[in-house]
């Protein structure tokens, strides 16, 4: 009877953790001895200290054994890929800042396979938590060598002692940007407590560094065997030294050795978030050039059909050749009417390389979005000219820069004009309109796309500022043409 | 709309450009990603265009980081987006098997470019198809889209977007570099005309919630973190709860043919196919993407030649859209399949027509599209058998 009363004793007193625990899931399957319960509870307690509204806390963790701390809580929790947890936490937290993210794994997970992520949230100064858990292996897949396995260790895969040299973490995280690190061991429970406490009260990238037993995977296998968590913490307590504030880089940590604990960073820095405001900030809202549109088609342009009319204008990176294409093309495209297919080539050079815009202007819809038989090709450049005019054939139109290609030959039936385009730039002060003042001359020369059209694609497609500059260099363009040509824009391009 | 923040009206626009602003206007808000050619243009884009709607661009370390924060986002409750080209797509693999895993909807642009490896940069390739089907390890089911047209990369995108939502799975717009760097005209209607499908909520308390338990569809109702459910999301094997059961072939079994059955089910809903003249065609060119667009002009000579040939361009292309394309099998001599690459969607036409009709693979290792005589040839030999 007696016994009854004391059992509905215990079941009504819950503890006061049981709130963030999914109790369903327990037994957890660490094992004995293993420092990841005591880290878990004193995140727990630090949570519950915090006052913060744990239906705005998510909790991410990647693989391992510390992995499987998002699956044991009662939050909101994402149990990710190998290494992921932290860009995974990083498009939570961006997506919606109301979050407080707290990124819980271990060392292989953060600093080995995401190693790359840890020090990428640093440097972003992203406003997060991260919680590793370091037990020098890995220790889910049976122990393991690690990115933190002290020189001499050994494992099930450094037989014969690790002889590769281990990362410090704090001195990483604080050398990536981190503005909070620490690092305790599973037996300093209170400190680590306060200081998960206040990395999660940090704003910016905060990192807590766990030293914690793994007696299966790691302790028993050293020559001064832990073979028990007891083991590891007796020497927890006789090896650690505490050192606020000192410089993470002599805090490395060694086989037997030292196990130096404390606070070691904790300053301020903008965040992510903070200096992304202020740039986007800053910039949005100022006059900005939006591409205009029309959402009804306006009517077809003033020219008769041309069936299919294709056109190739060729220079070097930096002549504008592709801008050149596009304002044709949106011409055609938007102010025509037309179906109009731009497409273009370039070499890898980001200046002075080969440069070439392909235009197809139809009637018809344009399936084949390649040049089948060029009816106008518009040089800029020796190279351009010389590769491409041999495809020019019967009735095509040769446009050059009289002062940039020499023509030499010219293939039977194509008739040629020219334009000193740069040099009647440059008498409008301004060398660079020269691509500008080749399309007025190929709007007066040729008949693949009206005069009105070009105008406004012009004006709508030049940076904001120099519309007029541009307008003027199509104008000089075109009147050369109409001048050169003596006749109409009619004669077939 | 003014200000710039939508976009409304006639856009002379390459195809990047295009997809960025599909992805705007089906209301995405999040951004991650790797600069790559020739998917770059949506990056940079999105970039500039995101901060104006009040979205988030992020410029990732690599493209695995790209894809995990993308499925972050999502379960922020924000639609996010990446796009990459091949390189990047086979890093993005093990977080789209979470992705699939897990139900989040997202969409993944894949730009293909001459492959495999570093390949042909700034050149046309198909080659990632079978990657997009099968890429992440495991038995699973994927929505993959392939546009034509600059205006088709605007449209699909916004179905992408629609379809992952509709379905709580990843979905692929799998392009490649010469839709991607084509400029066209494209149309962007006012927001009011975009069909927008919005995230399927729970409407229950969250002590009723089972984040995983389907509706009747084979799709369970979503909830986002930071809503006051509480919940718990693995890519391990997990049961109604979103618990791990990772001793339970039933578990396994229950969870996987249920991501498996949510498309295969809903293919109707989900298949779009473009066809021409397929009443009387004799032989029929199937095909995707800019190959098809470009054997258009193929088909019209083949016609003029007094052939009978017929069209039949997969918008869908995954799920496969076995049903049409056995329909047609018993019907015609012979299939032509033109793609910039060795064999992978033939390989499934083969397997659909299973012998009843003649599968003509016009392959192409990348770097150019087909020369429009060598498709005409392939009907020609189409048109001779039997």
């Amino acid at each position: 009877m007696i016994q009854n009363i004391e059992a509905s004793l215990i079941v009504s007193e819950r503890h006061p953790m049981d709130e963030i625990l999914r109790e369903d899931r327990l037994p957890h399957i660490w094992c004995p001895g293993c420092g990841l319960g005591t880290a878990l509870t004193c995140f727990i307690a630090a949570l519950h200290e915090s006052g913060l509204d744990l239906d705005k806390l998510a909790v991410v963790s990647g693989i391992g054994c510390t992995g499987r701390v998002a699956g044991y809580v009662k939050l909101d929790s994402f149990h990710t890929t190998h290494g992921r947890a932290i860009p995974f936490a990083t498009g939570l937290k961006l997506a919606n800042p109301e979050l407080k993210v707290v990124v819980f794994s271990g060392d292989g997970d953060l600093i080995a396979i995401g190693g790359n992520h840890l020090i990428r949230a640093a440097r972003r100064n992203l406003d997060m938590t991260v919680i590793c858990v370091n037990n020098f292996n890995y220790g889910m897949t049976g122990g393991q060598v690690g990115p933190t396995t002290p020189l001499g260790a050994r494992t099930t895969t450094s037989p014969y002692g690790n002889f590769e040299h281990p990362f410090n973490l704090p001195h990483l995280a604080a050398a990536s940007g981190a503005v909070y690190v620490a690092r305790w061991t599973t037996l300093h429970v209170r400190r680590l407590e306060k200081a998960i406490g206040e990395a999660l009260a940090k704003r910016g990238f905060s990192f807590v560094e766990v030293i914690s037993p793994c007696p299966v995977g790691y302790g028993r296998r050293q020559e001064k065997r832990q073979r028990e968590g007891l083991d590891t913490m007796r020497y927890y307590h006789d090896r650690s030294t505490i050192r606020h504030g000192v410089d993470p880089k002599e805090a490395d940590i060694t086989l037997n050795g030292e196990i130096v604990v404390g606070k070691f960073v904790d300053i301020e820095k903008p965040t992510f978030r903070d200096l992304l405001n202020q740039t986007i900030g800053e910039t949005i809202g100022r006059e900005r050039r939006v591409e205009g549109g029309e959402w009804r088609a306006r009517g077809k342009g003033r020219r008769a059909k041309v069936g299919r009319a294709e056109i190739r204008l060729t220079g070097i990176g930096g002549q504008g050749i592709i801008s050149a294409g596009y304002i044709l093309g949106k011409a055609a495209a938007i102010y025509d009417g037309r179906n109009t297919v731009l497409t273009q080539s370039y070499g890898p050079e980001a200046r002075g390389g080969a440069s070439t815009a392909q235009v197809i202007i139809s009637d018809e819809p344009i399936w084949y979005p390649r040049l089948i038989a060029p009816s106008v090709l518009t040089a800029m450049s020796q190279e351009g000219w010389n590769e491409y005019c041999r495809e020019l054939g019967e009735g095509s139109l040769a446009i050059i820069e009289e002062d940039l290609v020499e023509p030499g030959f010219l293939p039977k039936g194509a008739r040629l004009v020219s334009i000193p385009a740069t040099r009647i730039a440059e008498g409008l002060g301004r060398s660079i309109v020269a691509n500008v003042v080749m399309l007025g001359f190929v709007a007066a020369v040729t008949d693949v796309v009206s005069v009105e059209a070009m105008r406004e694609a012009v004006r709508t497609s030049v940076p904001k500022g120099t519309e007029e500059l541009n307008l003027r260099a199509f104008e000089r363009g075109y009147e050369y043409g109409l001048k050169r040509e003596g006749v109409s824009s009619g004669e077939e391009g | 709309m003014s200000g710039g923040r939508f976009l409304t009206g006639q856009f002379f626009m390459m195809g990047d450009e295009a997809c960025a602003e599909g992805a705007i206007a089906a209301g995405c808000r999040f951004f991650a990603g790797y600069p790559i050619t020739p998917a770059t243009e949506i990056a940079e884009r999105m970039s500039r265009r995101l901060p104006e709607v009040g979205g988030i661009y992020i410029q990732m370390e690599d493209e695995l980081a790209s894809m995990a924060a993308v499925l972050g986002a999502s379960w922020a409750g924000v639609k996010a987006m990446t796009a990459t080209s091949g390189p990047g797509f086979s890093l993005m693999m093990e977080n789209l098997g979470l992705g699939i895993m897990t139900e989040t909807p997202c969409v993944v642009v894949n730009v293909q470019r001459g492959a495999p490896s570093t390949g042909l940069p700034t050149l046309v390739g198909q080659g990632d198809m079978m990657q997009a089907r099968w890429g992440s390890h495991g038995p699973y089911e994927i929505i993959a889209l392939s546009p034509s047209s600059p205006q088709e990369l605007f449209d699909l995108t916004i179905k992408a977007f629609n379809l992952a939502e509709k379905y709580r799975t990843p979905v692929l717009v799998m392009t490649d570099a010469e839709v991607g760097h084509i400029t066209e005209k494209v149309a962007i209607p006012p927001p009011e005309e975009v069909e927008i499908f919005p995230r399927r909520k729970a409407t229950v308390p969250p002590e009723e919630y089972l984040p995983f338990e389907p509706d009747e569809d084979c799709v369970p109702p979503m909830v986002n973190f930071g809503e006051g459910y509480r919940i718990h999301v693995t890519g391990l094997t997990h049961d109604e709860r979103g618990y791990p059961v990772t001793d339970d072939p039933q578990a396994q079994e229950r969870l996987v043919r249920r991501l498996i059955e949510k498309i295969r089910r809903n293919r109707e809903d989900i298949i779009e196919l473009e066809e021409r003249g397929l009443d009387d065609a004799e032989v029929v060119v199937l095909s995707y993407g800019i190959s098809a667009r470009a054997a258009l002009w193929p088909i019209e000579m083949a016609r003029r030649e007094g052939i009978r040939v017929g069209y039949l361009r997969l918008i869908t292309v995954w799920p496969f859209p076995e049903g049409r394309i056995r329909e047609l099998a018993g019907k015609v001599k012979a299939f032509v399949v033109p793609e910039i690459n060795y064999g992978q969607i033939a390989l499934e036409v083969e397997r659909c027509a299973a012998g009843q009709a003649e599968v003509i693979l016009v392959p192409h290792a990348g770097g150019d599209i087909h020369k429009p005589e060598r498709v005409l040839e392939a009907i020609r030999v189409g048109q001779g058998i039997g």
